[in-house]
């Protein structure tokens, strides 16, 4: 591949929308190697922007069009090139032990970089909310990753992969020459995951395992409720029962895009074609949670995932109020400050607690 | 009190945050495009909140992007785009009032200009001859992305081609156009 095609391919990828973490690097060194790059660069990104003036379709001859072989062979070959995004959630039935806000992460590689977001993100009152970033050094054995409370952390594997781990979250990560493996024992955490055909990525949650095919997915564990939650983004996800080493049951219909699948011990319910909730389901990753319609008591649990000094309800009826809207989690304050001031509702603040109750 | 807002809030139908919802999805893959495309030059979240202002100016959001999660990226990437190409044109007229250099920022004033100018046309015939020099399915899979506003993936969808495969024609239909504005004398850009 000459400068130019390079160039070329470097823009083709910007505009998929898909351009992974190491594609961004690489496209940087190129760019940086050579001041030719940089002008080709350029000129490439010249011929995309110009092409926007094909306002309307010139008169060419017609190209074939090749629907009949639009099969499923076609359709694995499109789903499989795809990256992949997938998100866990899991709250594991042990009561969420408060603790100071010690440091985020720990893996076996205690050199391992750790970038912290500037101090507005952070909140100095009780929730102490954070974003860090760090990347997974490529090294061989498990890695140990774990948050603490009221914390979000993104981290970069060396396939290109990127996981994201909320508030209370644990996990080991293992990388051979077979498999990409994933054991998540606490929390949620989502996965953008490179492709790579040769090694799969499989998460193994304790009771199940779960396969990514090709997918964005979104799996949560509720303590209260034991269930395990996925909701898929995108694409195929794949999820067997975690008795281990039984062949895998292929009988089991894959999730597909749109679909929350929930499982508990004695049940598993799939709905289809949730879009918006799926959606809204990752939005932690950027500090935010959003509530459509949620009644307070939902909304209450969510909040004191994040935090140690906890809130509680103390009226049935206070419980069933409904909200919709966006808070910032590193504004815990501000939170509880927004709920007062819109619902008929007093909220005591003691050093332990903080406890709402109706006006 | 406490009742009527129950009432109340049972009736009323849950608001749908769309724009912010678009956002926080698309979060990481528009910033990325922002750093990739302005090389770190722009404040990122500056940008965010114009694509935000755009999209809330838009009338039809939801039917454009009525479950169409894989357009929804491309249209946000496209605004994203046509949004940093005018921040680079103001910055460019800035560069020029103080006479520095414009060389990579030269064809951004001939992009996107309501009226169309001899230039323009002229351009635009370029970039049509170009695109007759390459094979119809690549011409026909870039006019897809670029006319139709359609993502790779569902160019896959519309042409039983792979994804990859889509790559490969978008990148030969970029090089050819690349290629016939590179024989454009300079003096004439």
């Amino acid at each position: 591949m000459n400068s130019h095609e390079q160039a070329a391919w470097f823009v083709t990828r910007l505009y998929s929308g898909e351009l992974s973490a190491r594609e961004e690097a690489q496209v940087r060194q190129w760019r940086n190697a050579h001041p030719q790059h940089e002008h080709d660069w350029q000129q490439a990104l010249q011929a995309y922007d110009v092409s926007a003036q094909l306002y309307y379709r010139p008169p060419y001859p017609p190209a074939r069009s090749n629907r009949a072989k639009h099969d499923l062979h076609t359709w694995f070959a499109s789903a499989a090139s795809i990256a992949l995004v997938v998100a866990i959630m899991l709250l594991s039935q042990h009561q969420v032990v408060p603790q100071a806000s010690t440091p985020a992460i720990l893996t076996q590689a205690p050199e391992t970089e750790l970038i912290t977001l500037p101090d507005t993100l952070v909140e100095a009152l009780d929730s102490s909310f954070r974003i860090t970033e760090q990347q997974l050094p490529d090294l061989a054995g498990p890695q140990y990753y774990r948050t603490a409370v009221g914390e979000v952390s993104h981290v970069t594997v060396a396939d290109g992969s990127t996981l994201s781990l909320n508030t209370d979250s644990e996990l080991t990560i293992e990388f051979t020459a077979q498999q990409r493996l994933v054991n998540l024992s606490r929390g949620e955490v989502f996965f953008d995951v490179a492709k790579d055909l040769q090694r799969p990525f499989v998460i193994n949650t304790g009771e199940r395992r779960i396969e990514v095919l090709g997918t964005q997915f979104n799996v949560r564990k509720r303590h209260d409720e034991q269930v395990l939650k996925i909701s898929v983004l995108e694409g195929k996800v794949a999820v067997h029962q975690a008795t281990n080493d039984s062949p895998v049951d292929r009988s089991q219909q894959p999730l597909l895009a749109g679909d929350i699948a929930s499982y508990s011990a004695t049940n598993e319910v799939v709905q289809q074609n949730q879009q918006r909730q799926v959606s809204s389901a990752q939005t932690w990753r950027q500090g935010i949670v959003r509530f459509d319609n949620e009644n307070l008591d939902n909304v209450v649990k969510e909040f004191n995932r994040y935090r140690t000094r906890k809130i509680t309800i103390h009226d049935e009826q206070v419980k069933q109020l409904r909200i919709s809207g966006v808070f910032h989690l590193a504004n815990g304050e501000n939170i509880l400050t927004a709920l007062e001031s819109t619902l008929p509702i007093q909220v005591q603040r003691t050093n332990q607690r903080i406890v709402i109750s109706a006006k | 009190m406490l009742e009527a807002l129950l009432q109340r809030q049972r009736d009323k139908p849950a608001s749908h945050k769309l724009i912010e919802r678009l956002l926080a999805e698309h979060d990481i893959a528009l910033r990325r495009f922002i750093r990739v495309r302005m090389n770190s030059q722009v404040d990122c979240d500056d940008v965010m909140q114009d694509i935000y202002m755009r999209l809330s100016q838009i009338d039809d959001l939801p039917a454009k992007l009525a479950d169409r999660l894989d357009t929804a990226r491309n249209y946000l990437l496209q605004i994203a785009s046509n949004l940093l190409i005018d921040r680079a044109r103001r910055a460019h007229v800035r560069c020029a009032e103080q006479h520095q250099s414009t060389e990579a920022l030269s064809h951004l004033s001939a992009v996107d200009e309501p009226d169309r100018t001899l230039h323009n046309k002229r351009t635009l015939q370029q970039v049509e001859l170009a695109l007759l020099t390459i094979r119809p399915e690549q011409r026909n899979a870039f006019l897809l992305h670029r006319i139709d506003g359609l993502s790779y993936r569902e160019i896959s969808d519309q042409l039983g081609i792979s994804v990859s495969t889509v790559e490969k024609y978008i990148s030969a239909a970029l090089l050819a156009i690349r290629n016939s504005l590179d024989s454009t004398p300079a003096g004439d850009r």
